[in-house]
């Protein structure tokens, strides 16, 4: 990005890259503008990948070099064919919303092209969609899989190379931090909205700046997440993976998105320190983002003086102890089951789904645990982590208002007559804000309830719909019954309910109004809501 | 209430609780006449307990007298006595009585607690090895046990929590509300209304099943436990025993009156039913019950079709009102009806009901706070007033309903956690919290609760007790203990200080 000069206004410093179309004759679209940046990033990732599955003999290289041909150059014509136009609240959302789509969508061209999902007797279609299925788990940070086959350590399969899995791994990475943000950090002309568009992707309540400058406050939030992905990766390589395999877990650990090359996932290893490693990296990644920020700039305390972040350090005890106590109920305690019962729940409430099972059975397993473990990883999912981390589920900060509201409930019965305003420390929280948690909740349960009523009338059981809707909403990965840890989510669901489940990891990592609203249009013009101002978009 | 006698002594909780003891007295008393009809093998224990009970009821009325008065806490602790008192009296006549006697001593005890909470909090769930063996008169006392708590259900919610919580204006947010308040202008007259409704429904509803031939004794049980939304059965394969297509029907038809506002079947009685669909909870609930009634139809798709839609409407009625009757294998359909079916107990029928569950009132104003979110998102600065029946929701409304929902959550979820601990199976211990929190009684999996664990059902007696208190009560309970034991506390700490 050169600096503007010649005429005012934003548009010039696009120009100026960009000389192949004339900027008067560009079409004002915002939301093309951001999708286009977006696969131009997207696809730079997919060098790399083309690289490892070429040195490593792999067949996916035609296929991972086409995805990326189509990435840079869809993304390069519309990046050059659009400018930035005005920004309203739809315009966020929308673009937003189709970005993390159409990504989602061309993301899985590369396990189509290469036959990743080729079953003998399927039907493309459902090798399409179970691809669909595997890059949306994969950008949305979810981590479920459609694979079951993985090749093992040191093995190699023709269908799945290195490459084709680095890419998968790498899906998960631009999603944890999230594309738009990527986007935004490198467009420094959105104006007062720039805001709306981290708040739109981030997941939490809020959307802090660190800097004045948006494009500022992006960059260095990636830049934050960079490192903390590379100190993830020294910590796998100390504890004895290979450079590969410290790399590509270290993308999902830093994402919470749990994708891992191999079928046991980090239980592959049967290695304690580098479940320790694990450990550690997916609680850090489980905070906001720009708590580490402020911690690198300086401020020792910050995490300390963070009120959400000691609430999520209180409930991943509190979901440790419930787990690891039923597990001693159930078999007795020992070392097993406190390092199957720890790993799990961090695993879940960071919403990254990691296993340690080494195989249907193992202490790992937690389809197999008494079933109070279960319930208590099925709240894990449910609530998640941090606001701004890179974590699903709905959120401590949200059900913390909500306890205090719920509190506040019964002291009203009490005194019918008292003003309660809702406290969180020495401030009062708005009566919006709490509206709007509320309003979050609920339609993040309706959206499980259709998930489950969808998935359960296709035939799966209610358990496996139930747990694999929640999985999907708040981007886990694994769920309880049919498709846990050491099953596939092909195990668990059929194909409808796979692409139903799919949309749902959209929705949840982009917590729900952004992809909603693309919906509510129409609607919203019938109801006269929005008559006035038709949308140019 | 006590009007005249100056010199009792005034006490919050004393007159209530007399109440409740003659209730539980009568009822045992009328148990034990109706035992001597068939083998009167309990006869004696019915009535020696129900002797007990109403002469405690006596001794408390002749010493206290309630006060001009009661404050919100006050009102919501008697709630939690009265129902404590019911459940122990007929802890102790189950107990005593032969029906649990294989279990042994320490068993025993435990199955007539959790049977007698089931009853009272009307959801329904039995503990008894075999309920057809069981005498006439324990049999007809479950079934009055169920229509104890849901008379004291719907007093509580129509004619007491709104006035003693002043939610009463602030709640008017549906033409439901009209109507109740109709009904109950005052908390005496409430009361009085309410009863009356209560009466004449029981009565039409007992006389249209014997006059299906099911014959009396089973007509007056089931009528009991459907007006009160209960489920106790008389027979072991609950409602299943009956192979009646009329008896069916006529209880589909209790189940779904039953799970209505009582403001809304007084209306009925009175014939203006013109005004009703003016109601948008009522119409919601219609609305639900025929949606659902297609989907399990679906979800089932039994060769049978006309029988295979009848059971469909009844499991909906039976979900939804969280009545819990059971006539058919309906664990055996496939998982999409049984998810829908759990979600409607879940959900619970109207307010202003003897039901338990969510209620479709607070699902409404939570769905109108999500529509409104969704218009603030594209419209940040547009004021944007939710509306119930065109009337707007005040900020009270929307944040009680709010803090009620992760109140009720949170009370399914540990307490299927709890039940985890003990049960075998994530649905198992899910569907039971939920079934029982929503005071349902409906179980997947097993065929009735003397399958569960013995744990497991220790685990239900609070979220059966927590669900029919509507949640709030028994917290506010809870609360005022805890702070009175702190204070206690407080005062023993300076003594021994001094």
């Amino acid at each position: 990005m050169g600096p503007p000069a010649g005429r005012a206004g934003p548009h010039v410093t696009i120009a100026q890259v960009a000389p192949l179309i004339e900027p008067s004759r560009r079409i004002e679209s915002t939301i093309a503008h951001i999708i286009g940046l977006g696969l131009l990033f997207v696809g730079i990732g997919l060098v790399p990948c083309v690289v490892i599955e070429a040195a490593t003999g792999g067949n996916g290289v035609a296929a991972l070099s086409i995805t990326a041909a189509i990435f840079l150059i869809s993304g390069g014509i519309l990046r050059r064919a659009t400018q930035i136009g005005r920004v309203r609240a739809t315009t966020v959302f929308s673009a937003v919303a189709l970005t993390w789509i159409v990504v989602s969508f061309l993301g899985a061209l590369p396990f189509i092209l290469a036959g990743t999902m080729d079953q003998p007797g399927q039907a493309f279609i459902v090798e399409v969609s179970n691809a669909v299925f595997e890059a949306a788990s994969g950008f949305s940070c979810t981590g479920s899989t459609v694979i079951s086959d993985l090749p093992d350590v040191g093995e190699s399969d023709p269908r799945i190379g290195y490459g084709i899995l680095f890419w998968r791994q790498l899906t998960q990475w631009y999603g944890g931090m999230g594309i738009v943000l990527l986007v935004l950090a490198v467009l420094p002309v959105l104006g007062v909205r720039a805001v709306g568009f981290m708040a739109a992707e981030s997941p939490g309540v809020s959307a802090d700046r660190l800097v004045p400058r948006m494009s500022e406050t992006a960059r260095r939030l990636w830049l934050v997440y960079v490192g903390v992905t590379a100190a993830i990766a020294v910590s796998f390589l100390v504890t004895g993976m290979t450079l590969y395999d410290a790399v590509s877990h270290s993308l999902t650990t830093a994402a919470t998105g749990g994708f891992s090359p191999y079928n046991d996932s980090v239980g592959e290893f049967s290695s304690i320190p580098i479940e320790i490693a694990a450990i550690m990296g997916m609680l850090v990644c489980g905070a906001n983002f720009a708590l580490h920020y402020r911690f690198i700039a300086g401020d020792r305390r910050v995490h300390l003086r963070d009120s959400e972040f000691r609430w999520y350090i209180a409930f991943f005890g509190a979901i440790s102890i419930l787990v690891v106590g039923a597990l001693w109920i159930d078999t007795g305690l020992s070392g097993s089951s406190l390092r199957a019962g720890v790993f799990n729940s961090t695993s879940l409430v960071t919403s990254t789904g990691f296993g340690n099972a080494t195989g249907g059975g193992s202490p790992g397993d937690i389809t197999l645990w008494i079933p109070a473990a279960q319930i208590a990883l099925l709240v894990a999912m449910v609530v998640g982590a941090c606001t701004g981390s890179t974590s699903g589920g709905i959120k401590i900060i949200r059900f913390r208002v909500l306890g205090s509201q719920a509190r506040l409930a019964v002291k009203a019965a009490r005194h019918p007559r008292a003003v309660l305003p809702l406290k969180m420390g020495p401030n009062v929280v708005p009566e919006r804000t709490v509206e709007h948690i509320t309003g979050f909740i609920v339609v993040w349960l309706v959206l499980v309830g259709f998930g489950t009523a969808f998935a359960s009338v296709s035939g799966t059981d209610i358990i496996t719909a139930v747990s694999g809707t929640i999985s999907a909403m708040g981007n886990m990965g694994p769920s309880l019954g049919a498709a846990g840890p050491t099953s596939t989510f092909v195990d668990g669901f059929d194909t409808p309910s796979r692409l139903v489940l799919a949309s749902l990891m959209i929705v949840g990592r982009l917590e729900l109004f952004a992809v909603l609203l693309l919906f509510a249009r129409p609607f919203r013009q019938l109801q006269g809501l929005n008559p006035r101002r038709p949308n140019r978009h | 209430m006590a009007r005249r006698g100056d010199q009792r002594r005034v006490s919050f909780y004393a007159p209530p609780a007399a109440i409740a003891f003659a209730a539980v007295g009568g009822a045992l008393l009328v148990s034990a006449a109706i035992d001597l009809t068939d083998e009167g093998a309990d006869a004696v224990v019915l009535a020696l307990v129900g002797a007990a009970s109403a002469a405690a009821a006596f001794t408390l009325y002749t010493r206290f007298r309630s006060p001009p008065r009661y404050r919100a806490v006050q009102a919501l602790t008697v709630l939690t006595v009265v129902w404590i008192t019911m459940i122990a009296v007929g802890m102790l006549a189950l107990g005593l009585s032969e029906v649990f006697s294989e279990l042994g001593e320490s068993r025993r005890w435990s199955a007539s607690l959790f049977e007698s909470t089931s009853g009272f909090t009307t959801t329904g769930m039995t503990a008894l090895p075999d309920v057809d063996a069981a005498s006439r008169g324990v049999l007809f006392f479950r079934a009055a046990a169920n229509w104890l708590g849901g008379l004291s259900a719907v007093i509580a919610a129509i004619a007491v929590i709104p006035f003693v919580t002043r939610t009463r204006d602030i709640v008017d947010i549906d033409h439901t509300n009209e109507m109740t308040r109709r009904l109950a202008p005052s908390i005496d007259t409430g009361i009085k209304n309410v009863v009356r409704v209560y009466l004449v429904f029981t009565a039409l509803l007992v006389v249209a099943l014997i006059a299906t031939g099911i014959g009396v004794f089973d007509g007056v049980a089931y009528g009991l436990a459907i007006v009160s939304t209960g489920g106790f059965s008389p027979h072991t394969a609950s409602f299943w025993s009956e192979r009646n297509a009329a008896a069916e029907w006529i209880a589909i038809l209790g189940m779904l009156l039953a799970g209505a506002n009582v403001a809304v079947i007084w209306w009925i009685l009175r014939g203006s039913i013109g005004s009703l669909w003016r109601s948008v909870e009522l119409r919601v609930y219609a609305f639900v019950v025929v949606g659902a009634i297609a989907a399990v139809s679906i979800g089932i798709a039994g060769p049978d079709d006309v029988t295979a839609s009848r059971q469909a409407v009844f499991a909906v009625a039976s979900a939804i009102s969280t009545t819990g009757l059971v006539a058919f294998d309906w664990w055996s359909w496939g998982p999409g009806a049984q998810a829908i079916l759990v979600l409607l107990l879940a959900m619970g029928p109207m307010s202003g009901s003897s039901a338990g569950g969510f209620r479709i009132r607070r699902m409404i104003v939570l769905w109108e706070v999500a529509r409104r979110e969704l218009v603030r998102m594209v419209f940040p600065r547009a004021v944007h007033v939710v509306k119930m029946s065109g009337r707007p929701l005040t900020d009270n409304t929307v944040r009680s309903v709010a803090g009620y929902l992760i109140l009720h959550l949170g009370l399914i979820l540990g307490g299927a956690y709890a039940i985890g601990l003990f049960e075998d199976g994530v649905r198992r211990s899910l569907v039971a919290a939920t079934s029982a929190v929503s005071t349902s009684g409906l179980l997947i999996g097993v065929r009735a609760a003397n399958e569960l664990t013995e744990g497991t059902r220790l685990m239900l007696i609070p979220l059966m007790l927590a669900g029919r208190l509507a949640i709030l009560p028994l917290f506010v309970s809870i609360e005022r203990a805890t702070a009175t034991s702190a204070a206690w506390g407080r005062r023993l700490a300076g003594r021994v200080r001094t």
